[in-house]
């Protein structure tokens, strides 16, 4: 099997840089509004030379480069380029599994003789995105025996390169890299392995599986893999995506809304959000998950499994507000608000209300969907978070509002039969 | 444009766009509009991008025209076109 690896580089900034040339050559960084506690999406290559990375609060960015360019993000626009380049790819192959908005595997086993090798299909996937989407947005390209194997390609191959392990090159990398180079394997696994003196995969891969499974259970077994150099993850194709887990939305609160009513509007403003992603996909959950964030940056929060599943957003607050007010309520200083529904199932398999003001909450809902799909999402508003919301909205940078990427909407083997 | 983290509202102004339409092309392209009373032309399109405000189909242009950099937007619904000057949180 052969899996190429399709990383595109530092997307977000590069998709900026493409869009406003008056940004290229310059330390940018996507981000939330750089006065409040939002952190970095994507970082430009010009600022990851000071040490900028994905992740890291504003002001650390700041720090590090006092002439840094902080840029809000456009999720339309990347979510746009990337429906773009799911396209393209899909002309090489039904077999590609959307792993991010900027990432994808691909298995080219057959595909690739027909282009003359991986390498050389990779440089024309390259070619073409750069006709597609600009000589700024690039993408580095990694391509191995497994998805585990790729990724760690992928890295060697930035920035817009090309990087073919042959399957003789894995016993060397797999003694240079540490073992938290693994998407997978993160700092706190990584500390425990290094208290068995397992440093490098390599290490990993000579460490009897029998202890890796009494001390880790079953992925102890997984690590044993990545060690020698395998992958148990197949690839999955995005028309065999998962269905939908749960819904959520988190916002980091700008500082004219960190006060107590500041936070339950913008809880309530989230429950909307949540509620109206649930009908819109049909669903209803049965638990309802909640969490604040107060000034010292600690989380606190719960969860409740409702009696009868819900799409309303009402239900969905109230329970939200239940959980906050059973661990004190909302700190004076609320940095975070986040709230989420899990355990969903299809609504169709729910109970009907019974009660005539349940169903009329209920079709002032579908109304107000309605009005959404018809003239955006914002334009119509509860009155009681109109306010907060008109602040919420340049506070996002759009970021707030992601949605899932969505799939290409080719059909799966349309590719194959137009060629 | 804003500076010192402070962000500007996108103003959608309404302006008169010369574009071209082909049946082979997946959007119009603009080649001229009238801004600030003047009219300039589309020197470079950067980048193109399709979003949906209901059920409207927005198709955004990123241009530079007579050397301003600019947004127009397209929108699907009406014909309609619409320019602001982008945003960012600060100046570096």
């Amino acid at each position: 099997m052969l899996i190429m690896h399709i990383d595109m580089d530092s997307y977000f900034a590069s998709v900026e840089q493409q869009a406003d040339p008056r940004l290229r050559g310059k330390p940018i960084v996507v981000s939330g509004r750089p006065d409040i506690y939002s952190v970095v999406a994507a970082a430009s290559r010009e600022a990851k030379k000071f040490g900028i990375r994905a992740g890291m609060t504003t002001w650390e960015a700041k720090k590090l480069c006092p002439r840094l360019v902080f840029v809000p993000g456009n999720p339309d626009r990347y979510l746009s380029l990337s429906r773009r380049f799911f396209d393209l790819l899909t002309r090489y192959t039904p077999m590609i599994e959307v792993y991010s908005i900027d990432e994808v595997f691909m298995e080219i086993s057959q595909e690739a003789p027909r282009y003359g090798g991986p390498v050389e299909m990779a440089k024309k996937v390259q070619a073409e995105f750069r006709d597609a989407l600009g000589e700024r947005v690039t993408c580095s390209i990694g391509i191995a025996q497994n998805k585990m194997l790729a990724k760690l390609a992928v890295e060697e191959a930035k920035p817009a390169g090309v990087r073919y392990l042959l399957p003789a090159e894995v016993p060397a990398l797999l003694e240079k890299t540490p073992v938290e180079a693994v998407c997978g394997i993160g700092p706190r696994i990584s500390r425990r392995l290094s208290s068995f003196g397992v440093l490098k995969l390599a290490d990993l891969g000579r460490y009897p599986e029998r202890p890796l499974r009494r001390e880790f259970g079953v992925y102890g077994g997984t690590l044993s893999l990545w060690g020698r150099g395998l992958d148990p993850a197949p690839l999955i194709p995005y028309w065999q995506v998962e269905e939908v887990k749960s819904v959520g939305h988190s916002h980091a609160l700008p500082k004219a809304l960190r006060h107590p009513e500041g936070a339950r509007n913008v809880l309530l403003y989230l429950c909307e959000g949540v509620g109206q992603r649930l009908r819109a996909k049909g669903l209803a959950a049965r638990v309802i998950h909640f969490a604040v964030r107060d000034k010292e940056m600690h989380l606190r929060g719960g969860q409740r499994a409702l009696e009868t599943p819900t799409d309303s957003e009402e239900t969905i607050f109230q329970t939200a507000l239940d959980l906050c007010r059973e661990r004190g309520g909302f700190p004076e200083e609320s940095t975070l608000v986040a709230v989420r529904a899990s355990d969903v199932l299809p609504k169709a398999e729910t109970v009907r209300p019974l009660f005539s003001s349940d169903a009329k909450r209920e079709h002032l809902a579908q109304a107000v969907d309605r009005i959404r799909d018809r003239y955006g999402d914002r334009s119509i508003w509860r009155g009681s978070v109109f306010a907060s919301c008109r602040a919420l909205a340049p506070a996002t940078g759009g970021m707030g509002q992601q949605r899932e990427i969505p799939p290409p909407k080719r059909e799966p083997y349309a590719s194959v039969t137009s060629r | 444009m804003s500076r010192g983290g402070k962000v500007e509202q996108r103003l959608g102004i309404p302006v008169e766009v010369v574009a071209q339409f082909s049946p082979r092309a997946r959007y119009p392209r603009p080649v001229s509009l009238k801004w600030n009373g003047r009219e300039r032309e589309v020197d470079a399109i950067h980048l193109v991008h399709e979003a949906r405000e209901g059920t409207a189909r927005l198709v955004i242009f990123s241009v530079t025209a007579g050397g301003a950099v600019l947004e127009l937007c397209y929108n699907s619904e009406g014909a309609r076109w619409t320019a602001d000057d982008g945003h960012r949180w600060s100046e570096g």
